[in-house]
């Protein structure tokens, strides 16, 4: 076996049509793109690249706005981290005990995610009314808390949660069923093991649940940084502008704007890179963190 | 890089020979041609370019128009920039902007279409006087007509008559000071004078705008363009200042910074508001919709400020275009002009007119017998209208403006400024604007 | 495998109000299918009450505007190939990204993995100058390898976590049994890894259905267009109808939640007849 590990050519016939197809469609168009970060470029062919060196990067760190961006979208993950993995897990652990409506309850939770951008935009925005027709504000008043009734995108105080709690809403369905799928390839011996030593509750999820489920839960939270770093269609289209006094600016809706809507290509080209090594630089630092702790072999 | 280049394409080009069948082979022949508006899907007027594309083509079996339109705003930019980009420009397409135009005018993104113009000069005379002059770029360092106007959206305020009697006003506000007045009526009335898509942030830069012409002209919004003017001006910040009281005087629904678009026209038509600003092409939209207050429509012009007088008459129209590509073979050329001619007879621009109620820059076009009264008035109030200037940002190179003014009047009515406003704004044309 | 468990209050209580949260969350779906039967002034006078008629026209609007027959169709077959190329190679590459030693296998790992940080929208202008060069737009095989490469990242990060957990002595055992390389791989890695496999189609399903912008920029061909190009269809020229973009959201939507739950159950068994290990 240790021999066919080490197979040069089973590693490169297994290897070969990934990498191939990767490296055309996705790392050469993304070194062109870096490459287009380094020069000023109004997005027209007739026009050549001007090679203006760090300039374009300098322009973004000396912009209140971009930095604006960065911190909420640092806020953005660190809450979204902290609250969608831990319910969708959460989601598929009590699916997983419910084993008579677990269809049902899959489904229900699953939804979200399958609809598409405009759908989820178009219910928010009724759900958000800065009204008193608005759902959420509706509802609050029935409660009788009328004084919490507000404009709840238009508030710089409330709109960057609003949007947390929208991507929550769509997302944590997936990491209910990467939970499922890792809970089904444990053998139900050692869930029973587990059970048979009296771990209940809390305990049963620290030294049970928690170790056999690392590798999901590692995923999973790579999944959400990456997916939060990146993130346009939800933002875009709760608060197009970005939010008042850009109280939702993303860097990619920055990037957005710059290269499509005013044709400073090389900017735009320069928050993408931005975009990019700093997400590779937190999930790097998250995935040593929590290679740290070695999960259980069953 | 152009090695660089190179390999890639060879890289890639091994890669497809894998995986990938041959390429789908173009139309034999045929010359093609790309029509991109902003006109698609199931409204009239879509339909009218769709018919009159068929038409052609089949007239035309050397031919092939391919439709490109897309509404959605974004969908459209990202399509055409990337296009632009790829040097792929559709032979006809819709870009919101004048002075925006000028480094594609420059480097041959977009025709000249002087000649081709001076050598018809009965499809020359069609248009309505001074309408071609709107794509002169010879102020911003581009000489040439580099695109051709093809319709005119006229702002006005729509109101409803019978919520305007219900508060006790009597006559169409002419002036500034008429239109405070039937606002507090109306706010007497227990009634929201406008309805106000504030999300979408072009409704209150429109509403901006309007004011900004009646107080400082054509002139002076050119001016503000070419940066003869700043927009820390007092005259400038006066009407940033103007537009934020209206929302002290209690003349927009409460919660309107949130609202869109589609909330505000749905407020007005269910007769929730007693006002809209909003320009022509509305009059179809409204028309289609199942309002039970339709009777109820008709509109005024901006008023006026009785202190500027001379502006009385200054009347905000936006101008879309027609811009053609300046890369195309000149056979895809003459294919091109056959189109832009074809879809521009006066026969063509009457049948915009009369399925879709288009108002189209050219001369004796009249409402159909059988329009509506409201769209007759529109007709009519149009032929009027001799001074016009379009949106401020139109007029600058600054692509950025139109973003950080937008944005920046909404900040404004949520908390900032008007002095706080300006001074933004003027930071990013000094740091934005093409030297 | 029976095993009898007492149900305490609390367990009940729990599950009545896991009951109403799952309910909570599925009324935005019903909340669609109001508005697609409700008029575009009756959706917007109340967001919440039921239609005051059935408007089917809606539907049939939705269906003749959008061309959702057409589109339905062409989403599926570019969903499919995408699953089939994005799953196997995928899969392979896991297997030695996983399993197999050999200089710099961390980087090829890190390579792919940092995929998943790349905005699409970064992308676009080079791709499509490369597209544009070749002459490859419209072209459904290219358009299948475009979306792979971008669902090769969050595949090869689910599979080889996977992977690395099935243990080595199965593998071991095999091969001394005589097995080849091939029958390794799909005679066990790939059964085993099911339950990823599916989560990860599942997602990428989703990436491929919803996308717009890849067949908005390389798809010009409007026999070739996508569910989601057919949706943009509704947006009009200063409003949208709403109540016919719902219907057809609703006509995109709905199969897929079927086919989902559906496919969920077909899976589940063949797992647990299949399961080797245990």
């Amino acid at each position: 076996m240790e021999k066919i590990r080490k197979n040069k050519k089973i590693i490169f016939i297994f290897l070969l049509p990934a990498v191939l197809i990767y490296l055309c469609f996705e790392v050469i168009p993304v070194i062109m793109s870096i490459y287009f970060s380094f020069n000023d470029w109004p997005g027209i062919q007739a026009i050549p690249l001007k090679f203006v060196g760090l300039n374009n990067y300098k322009k973004l760190f000396s912009n209140g706005v971009f930095l604006q961006s960065l911190k909420n979208v640092l806020i953005y993950m660190m809450i979204s981290v902290v609250l969608q993995v831990p319910i969708g897990f959460g989601l598929g652990l009590l699916i997983h005990h419910f084993k008579k409506w677990q269809r049902f309850f899959k489904a229900a939770f699953f939804i979200p995610m399958i609809l598409s951008v405009t759908a989820v935009a178009l219910l928010w925005n009724f759900i958000y009314f800065p009204t008193e027709k608005g759902i959420l504000n509706s509802f609050l008043i029935k409660l009788g808390l009328d004084s919490l009734v507000h404009q709840w995108l238009v508030d710089p105080k409330t709109s960057l949660i609003c949007l947390i709690i929208v991507s929550t809403w769509t997302s944590v369905g997936y990491y209910m069923i990467i939970c499922l799928a890792g809970l089904t390839s444990i053998p139900d011996s050692v869930l029973e093991a587990g059970s048979l030593d009296g771990a209940t509750g809390w305990k049963k999820i620290r030294y049970l649940y928690i170790p056999m489920l690392w590798e999901p839960l590692k995923m999973s939270t790579i999944m959400v940084i990456t997916g939060v770093l990146k993130i346009f269609d939800t933002v875009y289209i709760l608060t197009p502008t970005g939010g008042t006094g850009n109280s939702t600016i993303v860097p990619a809706l920055l990037m957005y704007n710059e290269a499509y809507r005013y044709g400073h290509y090389g900017t735009g080209s320069a928050i993408a890179t931005v975009i990019f090594v700093l997400s590779a630089f937190v999930s790097i630092a998250s995935l040593k963190l929590m290679n740290r702790r070695e999960s259980i072999e069953y | 890089m152009r090695k660089g280049k190179a390999m890639l394409s060879v890289a890639l080009a091994a890669a497809m020979t894998l995986g990938s069948a041959v390429p789908a082979l173009a139309d034999g022949d045929k010359t093609k041609v790309v029509f991109m508006s902003r006109d698609s899907g199931d409204t009239p007027i879509a339909k009218v370019y769709e018919d009159q594309i068929a038409r052609f083509m089949e007239e035309n079996p050397d031919i092939e128009v391919q439709n490109d339109s897309i509404y959605e705003e974004a969908a459209y930019n990202n399509k055409l920039k990337v296009a632009l980009s790829t040097g792929e420009t559709p032979s006809i397409f819709y870009y919101p902007a004048i002075a925006g135009l000028t480094e594609w005018a420059q480097n041959g993104v977009l025709l000249d279409l002087t000649d081709s113009l001076d050598a018809d000069q009965e499809w020359k005379d069609s248009f309505l006087d001074g309408a071609l002059e709107t794509y002169d770029l010879s102020a911003y360092g581009a000489d040439g007509i580099y695109a051709l106007p093809n319709e005119l959206n006229v702002d006005a305020i729509f109101y409803n008559k019978a919520l305007f009697e219900k508060a006790g006003i009597t006559e169409t506000p002419q002036t500034m000071d008429d239109l405070y007045d039937a606002i507090d009526k109306l706010v007497a009335a227990g009634i929201t004078p406008f309805g106000v898509g504030g999300k979408n942030t072009w409704v209150m830069g429109h509403i901006f705008n309007n004011i900004l012409a009646k107080r400082i002209g054509r002139e002076g919004i050119i001016k503000l363009g070419t940066g003869e003017k700043k927009w820390t001006d007092e005259d400038v910040v006066e009407c940033l200042q103007i537009t934020k009281d209206l929302k002290e005087k209690g003349a927009f629904a409460e919660g309107f910074e949130g609202m869109d678009y589609n909330t505000q026209m749905n407020q007005f038509l269910t007769g929730e508001v007693a006002m809209i600003s909003h320009s022509s092409p509305i009059i179809p939209e409204m028309l289609n919709s199942e309002s039970e207050i339709l009777d109820d429509i008709s509109f005024f012009p901006f008023p006026y400020f009785t202190d500027k007088e001379e502006f009385k008459d200054t009347h905000v129209v936006y101008t879309s275009g027609w811009m053609i590509s300046g890369t195309m073979s000149d056979e895809e050329k003459e294919a091109t002009l056959k189109l832009v001619k074809y879809m521009t007879t006066k026969d063509a621009i009457q049948e915009r007119m009369d399925a879709a109620m288009r108002v189209a820059p050219y001369k004796d076009i009249d409402a159909p017998e059988d329009a509506p009264q409201i769209f007759k008035d529109m007709v009519e109030y149009t032929g009027t209208i001799s001074d016009s200037v379009g949106e401020y940002f139109d007029y600058d190179t600054c692509s950025t403006l139109v973003d950080t003014s937008r944005n920046g009047i909404l900040n404004m009515m949520l908390s900032d400024t008007a002095e706080d406003t300006a001074a933004t704004i003027q930071a990013d044309i000094d740091a934005n604007r093409p030297q | 495998m029976k095993r009898e468990k007492k149900r305490s209050v609390g367990f009940y209580a729990g599950f009545i109000l896991f009951v109403l949260v799952a309910l909570v969350n599925v009324y935005p779906m019903v909340f669609s299918i109001f508005c697609s039967f409700k008029g575009n002034l009756e959706i917007f006078s109340s967001f919440t009450s039921l239609p005051k008629k059935l408007r089917i026209e809606n539907y049939a609007t939705a269906w003749n505007i959008g061309n959702i027959g057409r589109y339905f169709l062409n989403t599926l077959i570019l969903a499919a190939g995408t699953l089939l190329v994005s799953g196997l190679f995928g899969a392979m590459a896991s297997y030695i990204l996983a399993k197999f030693t050999f200089k710099g296998k961390s980087k090829w790992y890190l390579l792919f993995i940092a995929g998943m940080m790349i905005p699409i929208q970064a992308v676009l202008i080079p791709l499509s100058y490369i597209f544009g060069k070749l002459g490859i737009m419209n072209n459904y095989p290219v358009l299948i390898l475009l979306y792979s490469a971008f669902c090769f990242p969050m595949t090869i990060l689910i599979l080889t976590g996977f992977m690395n957990s099935i243990p080595t002595e199965l593998e071991e055992a095999m091969v001394i049994d005589g097995a080849g390389i091939g029958q390794v791989f799909f005679g066990m890695i790939i059964p085993l890894s099911m339950p990823g496999i599916i989560s990860v189609s599942i997602f990428n399903f989703i990436q491929v259905w919803n996308n717009l912008l890849f067949p908005l920029i390389f798809v010009s061909d409007k026999n070739k267009g996508t569910i989601s190009m057919g949706l943009l269809a509704f947006f009009g020229e200063y409003s949208t109808d709403y109540s016919a973009s719902m219907a057809g959201i609703c006509l995109t939507t709905i199969p897929v939640i079927i086919a989902y739950i559906f496919f969920q159950e077909k899976i589940e068994n063949g797992l647990m007849s299949g399961a080797i290990k245990g």
